[in-house]
């Protein structure tokens, strides 16, 4: 009797500990516990974050900035070991690689990359990946009104054909009007040599000649073709989303020159304190499920080709993704080309606005 | 302010770095560049038009709310005209863009009225950023100059009449000399910040209208910060050098001292 009691509570032993076991191995499946410290744009993943916390067990402590220069000079201050992860765009990217702030990418442990569209891929001069790509968005795009133009735009050509002068607007950002020109003159994305410069800014020039007005952001571009003030403004693809859902009978021309584009995603932060979690919080954001709430939360086409699969019709027909995708090898990425090349894009946007208004 | 004239004499690298190397580069950008001179220029012209034409409205205005308006009605007529000021400047500006658009309250009067057939371009030219400029600063050009009339002398002013003096003599004779600080004190408060304007340019002005401010503004959001500095010391010194001209032909310190 005793003998086959001793016998009994050794099998329910056995048997228990099996199933907590089983249990402790299928809780412990994606948890990782912990905490993981973010910098991160405002307002820009933290519908994410329950999800993350939830699945992985870990705390995100978000600190926001309102620029990628703030984010890095946060960096600087806390010292390295303190962030773990920072959102930065591609120009940042590499002004942070020069500072050796970043970790270089084990792509392994981010399955979710392998589905990021190969055009948002981009790997450094040493053929690692620093930061992954979260969001992109198109700039160097045509918005104008139909019923206006009397007729569709769709290139650089036409816009600055005298057909439309006073009629135009454009975005007073320096970097963005060098990019309209250049593609339009057939350049590449890249460093300019002198005579390029020189040609882009006489084009630049004379196409300012034919604006109506500038504006500081592209939300400006939609009340200025609302009233009638314009009609055709620089815009980008998210600023056209905008004005679209709030009911503007406006059209969007993604012009045959080509067009720029930014895109920004997390990069790990060199000596990151909570690396699992980090690498766990990369692949989560370039997941199919958080990338398919981008265009409803932030108005940004997914960087996973799969979440584009995942999304409803009349999404994709909003966002105008079968357009973006068909447009993709128009695309040229933008990258960071130094401080002295911003400066130099100011001073000839600054000439060619004074020489249009004097 | 010590550190914007340290930032003026740095610079910034390929890198974004700060350069602490202590150099007049920025102020040789400054002052080679025809751009930022012109426009500077151009800046002060609109606030000295700006600054006259507030001044043209507050003077009778004054007069008439504390000469003509009893007593029980002036402080609703002062707190009609200050009370737009308590809404943002954000939104004042971006009103008065509505009044002066191609299909705005402005073009729609005249059409209304027969004087145009078609509508005339106001926005984004100078005159709508002078326009817009009136329309933020009227207030405070109002009060230092109602003020001044507020404590003006009956008495003497009586007394000149007895003497004979028409009302003309008796403007430009009396009236005037006494407020003469407020009207100074005015000017001072309304020319100042016109001159760095940024936002009233920036919404009503577009090409043509862009102010020296505007040209600051774009210096720092390209984290070029040792221009930026370089420009606002070089807006500084301008505004020094106004107040210093205005010294020769008025006395600015008993205008800001609000002495009669």
């Amino acid at each position: 009797m005793i003998r086959r009691s001793l016998l009994f509570c050794a099998i329910s032993a056995t048997i228990g500990l099996n199933a907590v076991g089983a249990l402790t191995t299928a809780q412990a499946d994606d948890t990782i516990g912990g905490e993981i410290n973010v910098l991160s744009w405002g307002n820009y993943i933290d519908f994410a974050i329950p999800g993350f916390e939830k699945k992985y067990g870990v705390k995100v402590n978000i600190d926001y900035y309102g620029d990628e220069q703030e984010a890095m000079n946060k960096i600087r201050a806390a010292g390295l070991g303190t962030h773990d992860i920072v959102f930065l765009g591609a120009g940042f990217e590499d002004v942070a690689l020069k500072q050796n702030m970043l970790a270089a990418l084990d792509i392994a442990r981010v399955p979710s990359f392998a589905d990021v569209f190969p055009k948002l891929k981009k790997a450094k001069a040493d053929g690692k990946y620093y930061c992954a790509t979260y969001s992109f968005g198109l700039n160097g795009l045509i918005a104008y009104d139909p019923a206006k133009t009397g007729g569709p735009i769709t290139s650089w050509a036409d816009v600055y054909s005298a057909k439309y002068k006073d009629r135009i607007g454009k975005i007073d950002k320096s970097n963005e009007q060098i990019w309209r020109t250049a593609l339009s003159l057939g350049y590449t994305y890249g460093p300019l040599t002198d005579d390029q410069w020189k040609a882009v800014e006489t084009k630049l020039t004379e196409n300012t000649k034919e604006v109506r007005t500038i504006y500081a952001h592209n939300d400006e571009m939609a009340q200025l073709l609302a009233n009638g003030e314009i009609w055709i403004g620089d815009s980008d693809d998210g600023s056209y989303r905008q004005a679209i859902a709030k009911g503007l009978k406006i059209a969007l021309a993604y012009p045959t020159e080509g067009m720029t584009a930014w895109y920004d995603g997390p990069c790990i932060i060199a000596q990151a304190p909570h690396e699992a979690a980090a690498y766990a919080f990369v692949n989560y954001m370039l997941s199919p499920e958080v990338q398919a709430q981008l265009p409803k939360q932030l108005g940004y086409a997914p960087a996973n080709a799969k979440a584009i699969d995942i999304l409803d019709a009349k999404t994709k027909a909003d966002m105008g993704i079968d357009e973006l995708v068909k447009n993709m090898d128009k695309i040229q990425f933008q990258y960071n080309l130094g401080a002295d090349f911003d400066k130099r894009a100011i001073e000839v946007w600054e000439r060619a606005k004074a020489a249009a208004a004097h | 302010m010590a550190l914007m004239v340290a930032y003026s004499f740095w610079s910034v690298d390929d890198n974004y770095q700060l350069i602490q190397n202590g150099n007049l580069d920025q102020y040789a950008k400054v002052f080679e560049n025809p751009i930022y001179l012109m426009t500077l220029l151009s800046s002060v012209i609109m606030a000295l038009l700006t600054t006259i034409f507030c001044v043209i409205l507050a003077l009778p205005l004054a007069w008439f709310i504390s000469r003509s308006v009893s007593a029980r009605w002036r402080v609703l007529f002062i707190v009609g005209l200050i009370l737009p000021g308590w809404v943002s400047l954000l939104i004042r500006t971006y009103s008065m863009s509505l009044v002066l658009g191609e299909e705005g309250l402005l073009n729609w009067s005249l059409a209304v009225a027969g004087v145009t057939e078609s509508p005339i371009q106001i926005l984004f030219t100078k005159p709508a950023v002078v326009i817009g400029l009136v329309n933020i600063y009227l207030p405070y050009t109002f009060v230092p100059i109602y003020a001044a009339i507020e404590k003006l002398d009956d008495s003497i002013l009586e007394a000149a009449e007895n003497l004979g003096a028409g009302v003309f003599r008796r403007l430009f004779k009396v009236i005037l000399p006494l407020i003469m600080p407020g009207i100074v004190a005015g000017c001072i408060i309304t020319f100042i910040p016109a001159l760095g304007e940024y936002l009233v340019p920036n919404l009503l002005g577009g090409l043509q209208g862009t102010m020296y401010g505007n040209l600051i503004a774009t210096a720092f959001q390209g984290y070029n910060w040792p221009l930026g500095s370089a420009l606002s010391v070089v807006l500084l010194l301008a505004i020094f050098g106004s107040l210093f001209l205005l010294s020769r032909f008025a006395d600015v310190s008993r205008s800001l001292l609000a002495e009669q």
